[in-house]
């Protein structure tokens, strides 16, 4: 039943999102009600997830998508009435959709959340939150690129209407730092839980190797920036590569094989 | 209340002929005293500019807007025959709605710009120190500048760039963000160059830099610019440093070449880099636009920045109409309200006066009277008046409310109340 109240959410969401770009003076499909309904209904899907299954769903692949993609249309809600960030917003809820659906999609594998264990439902929180960060800097690297490419090629048209290249810069670099602080806590979190946890055997786990390249991956990045000066477009080609990384090694891990470990 | 909107502006007269009608800042006063002298209007705030020359004024009853129009033509010193046809007159809603399109610079040569509004604050500011601006004038001042500011703040009538200047500031900016504690360098001396020099300037840019062939040349636009002077043949230090190079010289020739810019991309570790090319023959190497981190434009870019900026405000100016004319009509009913609510104040005075002497003739007659007979008087005859009057006040509300001014002026006639502005005079 969840997953039919997380399509109807995913609708909610496209409606103003169409109507932004159909009909912009439609006052009924622009109704910011649209977005609050999704998010009610996306929240309510979470939640009677846990009501369920009477627990966390922490490490099934599913919840964890439907979380992530809350967290990211949480952003497109403060982004999307600012001046000059609705393209922003607009790739945000995209970006959302396809984790929403991708999390429909996804098994019900994974076990539930040891609630007992602080350490867990830290690593896990912290994993989310970190994952939120690098896909918000995901989608600034890739409008940052958008707006390079229209400005290098002369195409003028309603450019004053995207973020500046700066400001898209300066948000990447933060989210991509708060992304990055993020994943490397809750990695060292997981690590001890693992550590103490008799029945974890993570050795031949993908995702914890794919996500130690990752972490490596996105520590050079910010070294980079931080150290040598360089941003713009190498920020940017981070920014997408580590995503589209991270894209596949869930793809793998949550389709062919039993979900995040 | 007749409120009259006269003048000309350049939609309806070329400059040979505003220029006759045009009044210094130092005659309006005495413009506006002549106003009232001549029993022409009770009130009024003159706009003097280079592109119109009009009256708002809350004129006498009785006098039509044309009437005004022609004292303002011969009052100027115009030749009232021959401005005649290039005069526009409009009275009661359609003035207020035109005093609120030229506040929310509908009416401007260039839709949005922000200079109308300066221009109309000065203009009402010259007629309240010369006691020209009484409670109409001041209330219709305070709404234009209100459905000015509701305008600008809910439509992007004066967002999008409409000259070079404002194109170059705005490519600037989609670049590098806020300019605020930038640099930036400007090649040559050429008038294109000195317009953005001065945009970039106004908007918060911290250094300029100017470069010209004649280094006194160039020290004196820096004195002008309040910036530094530097020889030609000395780009690349400056060039690695600034965020903004604008090239505008009679050169002919590349003055910044991509060879040149290759290894100044390279020491700026690719930070953004703005280079504006406002000269024909170019003087930055288009090739450069290929380098990571420096974005070029030529004077054509920033040309269809600007008409593309025009465009977006005419598209604005739609909304922005729809916005002065639901202003200009709620504004309208509540100020004859006002008036209407004034006229019926001064019924009641006269009403309450003429009961007051009736009581006390009675009373002197009458002779000693107990308190409780003397309240049973007053009330008695507040309610005769409060009765006799009702129907009367009941239909000119109605007349009012419903526009009919000739049955409303008949009525308060009848009732005995003056048709002139009471509620105009200081």
């Amino acid at each position: 039943m969840t997953r039919w109240i997380a399509i109807i959410a995913g609708l909610a969401y496209l409606v103003p999102l169409v109507g932004e770009r159909t009909r912009p003076d439609d006052a009924r499909l622009n109704h910011p009600a649209w977005v609050g309904l999704g998010i009610a209904l996306h929240v309510v899907a979470l939640v009677v997830d846990v009501v369920m299954l009477g627990a966390l769903p922490l490490s099934s692949m599913r919840w964890g998508l439907g979380a992530l993609a809350l967290w990211v249309v949480l952003g497109w809600a403060f982004l999307r009435r600012r001046p000059q960030m609705e393209s922003l917003g607009r790739l945000l809820v995209g970006l959302a959709l396809v984790l929403l659906g991708t999390a429909q999609l996804a098994p019900d594998s994974g076990g539930t959340a040891d609630l007992s264990s602080p350490w867990f439902l830290a690593h896990v929180a912290l994993i989310l939150v970190g994952l939120g960060g690098l896909a918000v800097s995901f989608t600034l690297s890739v409008l940052w690129l958008v707006v390079r490419r229209r400005l290098k090629t002369k195409r003028l048209r309603g450019i004053s209407r995207l973020p500046t290249l700066d400001t898209l810069d300066r948000l990447n670099y933060q989210a991509m730092a708060l992304g990055f602080v993020s994943l490397t806590a809750g990695m060292a979190v997981g690590g001890m839980w693992a550590a103490t946890h008799p029945t974890a055997s993570l050795g031949a786990d993908i995702t914890i190797w794919g996500t130690a390249l990752l972490w490596c991956w996105y520590a050079v990045g910010l070294h980079t920036r931080l150290v040598s000066g360089w941003r713009g477009r190498l920020a940017a080609i981070f920014g997408v590569g580590g995503f589209v990384g991270l894209g596949a090694m869930v793809a793998v891990a949550g389709l062919f094989l039993q979900g995040w470990h | 209340m007749n409120l009259v909107a006269v003048g000309l502006s350049h939609h309806t007269a070329p400059v040979e002929v505003r220029e006759q009608l045009a009044t210094g800042s130092a005659h309006v006063p005495e413009l506006l005293a002549r106003l009232r002298a001549d029993r022409v209007g009770a009130e009024g705030v003159l706009l003097s500019t280079c592109n119109r020359v009009e009256l708002y004024a809350v004129a006498q009853s009785g006098r039509t807007a044309d009437e005004v129009a022609d004292w303002l033509a011969r009052s100027s010193g115009g030749r009232a025959r021959s401005l005649g046809r290039h005069m526009f007159a409009y009275q009661q809603q359609d003035a207020l709605q035109h005093v609120f399109r030229v506040a929310s610079s509908l009416d401007s040569m260039v839709i949005g710009e922000p200079q109308i509004v300066g221009q109309l604050r000065d203009a009402y500011k010259v007629a309240t120190s010369a006691h020209s601006a009484g409670p109409v004038m001041r209330r219709v001042m305070d709404r234009a500048l209100h459905v000015a500011k509701r305008v600008r703040t809910e439509t992007a009538i004066s967002r999008e760039a409409v000259s070079v200047g404002r194109a170059g500031v705005e490519l600037a900016r989609q670049v590098l963000g806020s300019l605020n504690g930038r640099s930036a360098l400007l090649i040559g001396a050429g008038a294109h160059g000195k317009l953005v020099a001065t945009s970039l300037l106004g908007y918060g840019l911290s250094e300029l830099v100017v470069a010209n062939r004649t280094f006194e040349r160039a020290a004196a636009l820096a004195k002008r610019f309040g910036g530094m002077a530097t020889h030609l043949d000395d780009l690349d230090p400056h060039l690695e440093r600034v965020d903004v190079v604008v090239a505008s010289t009679g050169a002919g020739r590349l003055l910044v070449t991509r060879r040149q810019m290759a290894r100044v991309v390279r020491k700026r570790r690719y930070r953004s880099q703005v280079l504006l090319d406002l000269s024909v023959p170019r003087n930055i190497d288009p090739a450069i636009n290929d380098l990571d981190g420096a974005y070029r434009f030529d004077v054509d870019d920033l040309r269809e920045v600007a008409a593309q900026g025009m465009e977006r405000r005419r598209a604005a100016a739609e909304a922005a109409e729809a916005i002065v004319r639901a202003e200009a009509q709620r504004a309208w009913q509540q100020m004859r309200g006002e008036v209407h609510r004034a006229r019926l104040a001064q019924v009641m005075r006269r009403a309450e006066a003429i009961r007051t002497a009736e009581v006390e003739r009675a009373t002197r007659s009458l002779g000693e009277l107990s308190p409780k007979q003397q309240q049973a008087i007053d009330a008695m005859t507040r309610a005769i008046i409060k009765k006799v009057l009702h129907p009367g006040l009941q239909s000119s509300r109605a007349w009012a409310e419903g526009g009919d001014q000739l049955r409303l002026e008949a009525a308060l006639k009848a009732l005995g109340v003056s048709t002139d502005e009471p509620e105009s005079s200081r």
